[in-house]
């Protein structure tokens, strides 16, 4: 069974700690928490973590504290991923001296994603499959995408929430009443403020933050 | 009642609303568009039977509770007008001011605009208190939603009998500001637009963009084959009225839609948009 370490015990992090648990895995993580959540496997050290066969990085979008993180991690065999959307691979690899063993492996659980956008170009085999093998293990399918802030998913689906808030600041319907219109005239599964309430408003702040500088018509 | 103009909107409301058991006459200058509309109503509704949806008499009783007319005059014998009309302030006040005036009753006034505002259009007319917004989703038929919006005359019992209505033909009012664009089309266009620039930056190819957006952010449908069902010249005439009504720049038509429009790739009906038809290419 391939050893997985998790850095960062958010929405992402537990998803994935649970599923790998559950599927029998070892899981080792790493958290800024108090909490020892249930089924996630073991709080494990720095030193503990560099000797996993993949580490998963999904802390919070700041790209200082993910530069210092992956940092730890180089000059081990680990295969590392990283959950980000907002920053490059290419950025985060160089600055963390991670250049080849690392790659992106992006998904968004809270709205239910059933795809990973992978950005494996310029990571090494090894790595490469060990992104292949997570997706497999997850049921995700994958689609290869450019190594550019907020892969596909977020690129777009940030302008909108976008939108969707500025709805709300302008007062054109109650937050629900906008939820049942995208629901009931868009065909949503579920509303847009509903998820942005499930998925955290910081979470998106951050996002905008990193992403707002490369969509020129998305600044509110 | 009538329904003004016999476009995927107007036809779509048509039905829905002689489905709603309710007598609608569909009015269309133009004749050739009218009998378009008479001969999707009639696919649609064999599509339905066909599919065990719908049982074969009723299909028939919807299809008596509709007649149709090249001849706007004659909404003035309806109490209940729906204005499906081209995205032409002009062309709404004058068409519905007419009828109006030559009605010997009240006319309430239904506008299924989804890119002006309802008070403008509404000014001018012989009752405006009788004038509101009601924009269906397409495709009409199915959308269980219509977005409500009131202008600054509507009087309260308009927005009564319009959601005592709209809920008897099966439908979910919402009633929203009125503002250009209501909530979906102001989501839906400035998405597809951003869509369209995501694309040119040479972010991912259209279907990749389409199966990410359904896959990874779950919406129904990708913007790429939504426009395409739209029909980039609708999109066009829509997004250039909120970018003219709200002046916002999430609103102006990106290049390579107005390079498609000019060669006549419009989408489902042309045969190429974003995608290739060739099956649907006779249309």
């Amino acid at each position: 069974m391939t050893t997985y370490g998790i850095i960062g015990l958010g929405r992402v992090g537990s998803t994935l700690a649970t599923a790998l648990t559950s599927a029998g895995h070892p899981v080792r993580w790493l958290s800024d928490s108090d909490q020892e959540p249930a089924g996630t496997g073991m709080r494990a050290s720095v030193e503990t973590i560099r000797g996993c066969d993949v580490v998963i990085e999904c802390i919070s979008e700041d790209r200082a504290a993910k530069i210092s993180v992956l940092g730890e991690l180089a000059g081990t065999s680990a295969a590392v991923l990283t959950t980000t959307s907002s920053f490059t691979v290419a950025e985060l690899a160089s600055e963390s001296g991670l250049e080849g063993r690392l790659a992106g492996f992006h998904y968004l659980p809270s709205y239910g994603g059933k795809l990973v956008e992978l950005t494996t170009a310029a990571s090494d085999p090894d790595v490469r499959a060990a992104a292949a093998a997570l997706a497999d293990e997850l049921g995700l399918a994958t689609v290869e995408v450019a190594d550019r802030p907020g892969r596909i998913s977020r690129r777009l689906i940030v302008p909108f929430l976008e939108n969707v808030l500025r709805a709300v600041e302008l007062g054109i319907a109650s937050p629900d009443d906008i939820d049942r219109v995208v629901h009931l005239g868009l065909g949503h599964a579920v509303g847009p403020l509903h998820r942005l309430g499930e998925a955290g408003l910081e979470d998106h702040r951050a996002v905008v933050k990193a992403l707002l500088p490369t969509i020129p018509t998305a600044g509110r | 009642m009538t329904v003004l103009g016999g476009g995927t909107m107007g036809r779509g409301i048509a039905l829905t609303v002689a489905r709603g058991s309710h007598l609608v006459r569909l009015v269309d200058k133009d004749p050739s568009q009218l009998a378009a509309a008479q001969q999707w109503v009639g696919e649609y509704l064999r599509g339905s039977v066909e599919r065990g949806k719908l049982d074969a008499a009723e299909a028939d009783r919807i299809v008596e509770r509709l007649t149709w007319s090249a001849d706007p005059a004659d909404a003035s014998d309806s109490e209940l007008v729906i204005e499906a009309l081209p995205e032409s302030l002009s062309l709404k006040r004058q068409v519905l001011s007419a009828i109006q005036h030559g009605a010997d009753h009240p006319v309430t006034i239904h506008t299924n605009t989804s890119t002006l505002a309802i008070s403008d259009i509404a000014e001018g007319l012989p009752a405006p208190e009788l004038c509101i917004g009601t924009h269906y989703c397409n495709p009409a038929p199915i959308m269980p939603l219509v977005e409500v919006a009131l202008g600054d005359a509507t009087e309260q019992a308009t927005v009564d009998s319009t959601l005592h209505f709209l809920t008897s033909i099966g439908k979910t009012p919402v009633v929203l500001k009125d503002r250009p664009g209501l909530i979906t089309n102001y989501l839906v266009v400035a998405f597809e637009n951003d869509a369209v620039r995501a694309l040119e930056t040479g972010l991912a190819t259209a279907a990749e963009i389409d199966r990410v957006t359904l896959e990874s952010m779950r919406f129904p449908i990708g913007p790429f084959r939504l426009l395409d069902i739209v029909g980039l010249d609708v999109h066009v005439a829509v997004s250039q009225s909120l970018r003219e009504q709200l002046d916002d720049e999430q609103y102006t038509v990106p290049q390579t839609i107005h390079d498609m429009v000019a060669r006549g790739d419009l989408g489902v009906k042309t045969g190429r948009g974003f995608y290739d038809y060739p099956v649907e290419a006779k249309a």
